[in-house]
């Protein structure tokens, strides 16, 4: 065992704090606010010079070819400054089912522009067992999309779409790969409840390629293999939001003073600080597992799905209570835009419903048991 | 294989042609340090061995009370203590030189969560985690040669007295007084809390040296015959209907000189010593993973085998005891860590506590009406709501919730 993260590892976790510092700052913030699809650009060109975008793209296509317990200091920073950066969608979601990909020559023509940044693949946070907005018709060589994608993350900067959709009568859906500004996709663009620039995506026969033949155990695996990359950089993410609003808290507590003195002498909220700091340890641990999991065959192997079933729901369940404690001990100032700390739980609700939501991952956990 | 900086700034190497102020130069890693949650080879090698030997051994009377819910009589304890010391297990982080087997800390936790698992009864903690360090830290070579080996077979029973009627949470508050004349110290006081002092041979005693001194000075450490005159053990009967505590009174008691431990006045640094060193077992990760499998398998019959509800709490549980379990590992394995959070003992404290009340008080209603039956015997037969009353102990014995929480608010707001 071993839960020490590397020296070289920190220090790019330590270069990530100072570019997002510099580069995502309240003025930025406020800039974005104005202009519905944008994001944070400037940040994200700066983490592609990093080579951040590489991380989960193999070596053979221009890449690192990380492992996911690699990428958890990056989500932790990412997590930390609240960055609307399309890194999870793009740089994680889009790479995972790139690679997961039967068709080398669409990951020869896509996955180096992932790895540089200069090229979005804006792909849906995917849950278990959910029916797909889209229906794909038609066959080999001339796939054609029918419906609505909603809410799909970063849609409108992206230049490619990975969505699922269900194929003929089936309720099983299958991942699709097509042009985000082709014929037949119209976008509505929107910002999801945390900021997050997204859109619905229309459908009205747009062409298609299914990234794995629909139906078959590739394409089974695929929206697995997503679902699990998803899955470990949300946990790895909402550590990362928990552990800034901690801090933020502890340092209220150690500045506001009511009654002639410090807030932090009072032992209740004493308390509750030790609470969240308890409940956010275990949620590390998890959000370690999931990671882990990720590179031990995800829902393919036995204990590394149950790990993910387990780190998604108690890592969600706990972040929203740290959070939420967060708000709690900061009073009044805390409920307000301007003050970041419940910004956290706006990130935290909309990370708990991707890839399906605390109470569906304890459902599924024991789905497993009674197996 | 990647990946990262050396230096900074520096040259990026694999992007040459992007223009960042924040650029690193990217080298590979050799994949030696890499997070990683599995145990290695040698490691699981040592747990079927260990696995196997209580398989072999264990006896099944002694599994089948434990898993009722009782906890080891002393009989029990000594007998399987006799058999783990064969291979050192008895006293598993001891030297090999007093009877351990000098377990590293990942074995030794290992070692404890397969004897949580069969269930069987652990190492006696006062004589092999509380005292026998503290004597190979503190203790004179005579205390050394003459105690360590009959602690480490159990041949002396130690328990502990630390606890006083005024002196609780509030552990320096003690009274309990020790005057020197000549070779010997007169201990007078009261002790209470005392863990298996009906059972006990021997306890060590924080006893007040000098009462003029500020609380944690004045403080000795003494290693006491409990079959020295002027000593009275009397047991707390508890909610579960047994006898774990005891009140001890000391009324001019003589103790020789020889049996303090450290320096008199300075007893203190050795509590202190020994509280760290409750940190290994505190967590109780197999226990809890022996709890709900038991769990599981007294719904896993007629209809709470589908009952939604109660398969969704073991759901939750199986998530809380898997992030404990690890958060046990990664504290206990991990020296950057625990310098960072030097109170990560408390995290471990008050989860674990936290779930194995859960757990327990989840036991005592999955035992139905026929939990309800006061049994005969207290030794006997199903004792799962008698373990969930005693559990309530559980968030107040070493160290309340209250304090773990005191301890860890001291760290973080500090």
């Amino acid at each position: 065992m071993n839960f020490e993260i590397s020296d070289e590892l920190r220090a790019v976790q330590d270069s990530l704090a100072r570019l997002l510092a510099d580069h995502y700052t309240a003025r930025h913030r406020q800039a974005l606010a104005a202009a519905p699809a944008a994001y944070a650009e400037q940040a994200w060109k700066e983490m592609a010079g990093l080579g951040l975008t590489g991380l989960q793209v193999p070596e053979e296509f221009g890449g690192f070819g990380t492992r996911a317990t690699d990428l958890l200091p990056v989500l932790h920073e990412l997590g930390g400054a609240l960055a609307p950066v399309p890194f999870l969608s793009s740089c994680v979601l889009g790479a995972a089912a790139l690679r997961a990909a039967g068709d080398e020559k669409l990951q020869r023509e896509l996955l180096p522009g992932v790895a540089a940044g200069t090229l979005q693949v804006a792909c849906a946070p995917v849950q278990a067992g959910e029916t797909a907005g889209v229906r794909a018709q038609g066959g080999a060589g001339h796939w054609r999309l029918q419906g609505v994608q909603a809410h799909l993350p970063y849609a409108a900067s992206a230049d490619w779409l990975v969505l699922p959709a269900r194929v003929g009568g089936a309720s099983d859906s299958a991942l699709f790969l097509l042009e985000a500004r082709s014929p037949g996709v119209r976008l509505r663009a929107h910002r999801l409840i945390d900021g997050t620039p997204a859109a619905d995506v229309q459908l009205e026969g747009a062409t298609a390629a299914p990234l794995c033949a629909p139906g078959s155990a590739e394409a089974k695996a695929a929206i697995d293999a997503v679902i699990a990359a998803g899955i470990a950089a949300a946990c790895a993410e909402m550590v990362g939001a928990m552990e800034a609003a901690f801090r933020l808290t502890v340092d209220y507590l150690k500045t506001r003073k009511q009654f002639g003195r410090l807030i932090g002498e009072n032992q209740a909220l004493r308390h509750r600080a030790a609470e969240t700091l308890a409940g956010l340890e275990m949620a590390r641990s998890l959000s370690i597992a999931a990671a882990v999991a990720v590179g031990r065959g995800g829902f393919g192997d036995p204990e590394a799905k149950a790990d993910l079933h387990r780190a998604k729901f108690l890592v969600a369940r706990n972040a929203r209570s740290v959070c939420q404690a967060a708000i709690q001990l900061h009073g009044g100032i805390g409920m307000t835009e301007e003050y970041a700390v419940g910004h956290y739980l706006r990130r935290v609700h909309v990370l708990d419903h991707w890839f399906g939501d605390s109470g569906s991952h304890v459902e599924q956990l024991a789905e497993l048991a009674a197996d | 294989m990647l990946v990262a900086v050396k230096g900074f700034p520096s040259v990026f190497k694999c992007f040459p042609g992007l223009p960042s102020r924040y650029r690193m130069e990217f080298v590979p890693l050799d994949g030696t340090n890499t997070m990683d949650i599995a145990f290695t080879p040698e490691q699981l090698a040592f747990r079927d061995e260990v696995r196997s030997f209580i398989e072999a051994r264990l006896p099944a009377a002694t599994r089948s009370r434990l898993r009722q819910g009782h906890l080891p009589t002393k009989e029990e304890t000594v007998a399987w203590q006799r058999i783990l010391a064969e291979r050192g297990w008895s006293a598993p982080h001891w030297p090999r030189e007093y009877g351990g087997a000098a377990l590293g800390q990942a074995e030794r936790l290992i070692l404890l969560d397969e004897l949580y698992r069969a269930p069987a009864p652990l190492p006696q903690i006062f004589n092999m985690n509380m005292l026998g360090p503290v004597l190979m830290k503190f203790g004179t070579p005579a205390q050394r040669d003459f105690f360590l080996p009959k602690l480490a077979s159990l041949e002396l029973w130690f328990c502990q007295g630390f606890s006083e009627p005024g002196a609780g949470s509030d552990l320096a508050s003690l009274r309990t007084s020790a005057r020197r004349e000549g070779d010997f110290y007169i201990v007078n006081g009261q002790k209470t809390w005392t863990s298996t002092a009906q059972w006990a041979d021997w306890m060590f005693a924080l006893v007040r040296t000098n009462p003029e001194a500020r609380k944690q000075e004045g403080i000795s450490f003494l290693l006491i015959d409990l079959k020295t005159p002027g000593i009275t053990v009397r047991p707390i009967r508890s909610i579960d209907g047994t006898d774990h505590v005891n009140e001890v009174f000391l009324e001019d008691v003589k103790v020789p000189v020889v049996n303090l431990v450290g320096e008199q006045d300075k007893g203190w640094d050795c509590a202190k010593f020994l509280l760290a060193n409750e940190r290994t077992g505190i967590a109780n990760v197999g226990l809890c993973q022996e709890r709900l499998q038991l769990a599981r398998e007294l719904a896993g019959v007629g209809a709470l085998a589908e009952d939604a509800g109660l398969r969704r709490e073991f759901a939750v549980l199986d998530a809380e005891i898997r992030a404990l379990e690890l958060t046990n590992y990664r504290f206990l394995l991990t020296p950057s860590l625990q310098a960072a959070l030097p109170a990560f003992a408390s995290v471990l404290k008050l989860k674990g506590t936290e779930i194995q009340q859960e757990l327990h008080a989840l036991l005592a209603r999955l035992a139905g009406a026929d939990g309800l039956e006061q049994p005969v015997s207290a030794e006997e037969g199903p004792h799962l709501v008698q373990r969930y009353l005693f559990s309530r102990a559980l968030s107040i014995y070493g160290g309340t919730s209250e304090i773990q929480k005191d301890i860890l608010a001291r760290t973080i707001l500090a």
